[in-house]
């Protein structure tokens, strides 16, 4: 299969940096793929699961947060605020912070406020939900 | 003899103070090394994100939809009434030499004479020193200059893109310090919003296209990019911040040894004499008493 170069950057750390038959990455409108080859776009990356298929047939998992992503001249690369591999997800951390998104909602807020809570939220249970599935 | 007691007081006091500015500079530069770290984990970031947008941006000088809100230049607004923002990112505390001097110099220079600018203040001292000269601050903005995350570049980023979008203030820009290279520090301010379309040729243009469409990723990516952007700064200032107040406390100490060191002269000066008028006095005693038991 071809393959292609990929680079994922998040805010701390360079997360991947080489080659990749497949990337699937959850954008505004669901869930796409990338194959090699693909026309040059820029792409919105939303918080979620991220899928890396390696040429040696192995699957990286991961949770990616809001970011973009862009293809140039067949060479992707990803760029998002945070991501993180299943063993490195700090549930303990998602957990609370899921539970203090949940109590802010329940309050009176700003619109800005509810969007913020919002977001928290979503970066959670995405999170929680990467960890729950792979990490076992 | 008290001349001497007192300069022995003076010793011990220069003492304890180089204990504290030592102490200081321990932990500033342990800070530094951990601000670094942290620095060069995020460049990669900052760089890709800079070159990303560019070259965004270039692709979508073609589109109409570069109406957008976030690159709204408001030019119907006269001069006199645009609200300018400065996010200024100053330390929470002093003793780090021209550190926070030089970036409130640097905001006090542009907003000269200008009454209807907004600031936003990183860091006690900035807040302070602005609060006291009656400069129109947002008092609801109180963030901490340390230890910088990624959360609370979001949180300064969501505040900043509020205000900007329900007009509040038509221009933002960022002062912070920058690290160059050699360690040389500086002052770097920066226009965020609106965002500026560079004016390049149209070679460079890669034909993109924009999924879903160029709307919603501008709407999605300039709040990513401007949070990174003010993380990245945040560090930079971090980093900068620990560095002064580093050298600042290594010349401290070094001052205190000089000094400790001169007056250590003058102690040993100042006994020496003591004991020679001591000695000359009982050995012209002795001599009176001498001569007066010879007669």
């Amino acid at each position: 299969m071809n393959t292609f170069s990929l680079k994922v950057i998040g805010c701390t750390k360079i997360f991947f940096d080489g080659q990749c038959e497949s990337l699937v990455i959850p954008s505004d409108d669901g869930m796409r793929g990338i194959l090699a080859g693909h026309e040059n776009c820029v792409m919105v990356v939303e918080t979620g699961e991220m899928v890396i298929k390696t040429p040696d047939n192995k699957e990286i998992h991961a949770f990616v947060g809001e970011g973009a992503l862009e293809v140039i001249n067949g060479d992707v690369n990803v760029l998002v605020i945070s991501v993180e591999r299943p063993e490195d997800i700090d549930e303990v951390r998602a957990e609370e912070a899921k539970e203090r998104a949940e109590e802010a909602l329940r309050q009176h807020q700003s619109i800005k406020e509810y969007y913020h809570s919002k977001a928290s939220m979503a970066r959670a249970m995405e999170r929680l939900k990467v960890k729950k599935k792979y990490d076992q | 003899m008290t001349n001497s007691r007192e300069i022995l007081g003076r010793i011990n006091s220069i003492k304890d103070t180089m204990k504290i500015t030592n102490a200081m500079y321990m932990i500033s530069s342990a800070k530094v090394k951990k601000a670094r770290a942290s620095l060069e984990k995020t460049e990669p970031f900052f760089n890709a994100l800079e070159s990303m947008v560019g070259r965004m941006l270039k692709d979508l000088e073609s589109e109409t939809d570069i109406k957008n809100k976030y690159f709204d230049t408001r030019k119907d607004i006269p001069k006199e009434d645009r609200v300018e923002g400065y996010l200024l990112i100053t330390a929470d505390k002093g003793l780090a030499s021209s550190y926070n001097h030089n970036v409130i110099k640097t905001v006090e220079e542009k907003i000269q004479g200008d009454d209807s600018c907004l600031l936003f203040v990183v860091g006690e001292v900035g807040r302070r020193y602005f609060q006291k000269r009656n400069v129109k601050i947002d008092e609801m903005f109180k963030y901490t200059a340390q230890n910088p995350t990624v959360n609370r570049a979001r949180e300064i980023a969501e505040t900043l893109l509020e205000y900007f979008i329900d007009k509040k203030v038509d221009e933002v820009h960022v002062v912070y310090t920058y690290m160059g290279e050699h360690n040389i520090e500086e002052v770097v301010s920066e226009k965020i919003l609106p965002l500026e379309i560079p004016k390049g040729d149209n070679k460079s243009r890669q034909n993109v296209t924009f999924y879903p469409d160029a709307r919603t990723v501008i709407n999605t990516v300039v709040p990513t990019c401007v949070s990174g952007f003010i993380y990245g700064a945040l560090v930079e200032a971090f980093c900068a911040e620990n560095n002064s107040r580093m050298m600042a406390m290594s010349s401290a100490t070094d001052a205190a040894k000089d000094m400790i060191k001169s007056l250590q002269l003058d102690y040993n000066r100042a006994r020496q004499s003591a004991i020679t008028q001591e000695i000359t006095e009982v050995v012209s005693g002795a001599n009176a008493q001498k001569s007066s038991n010879n007669s």
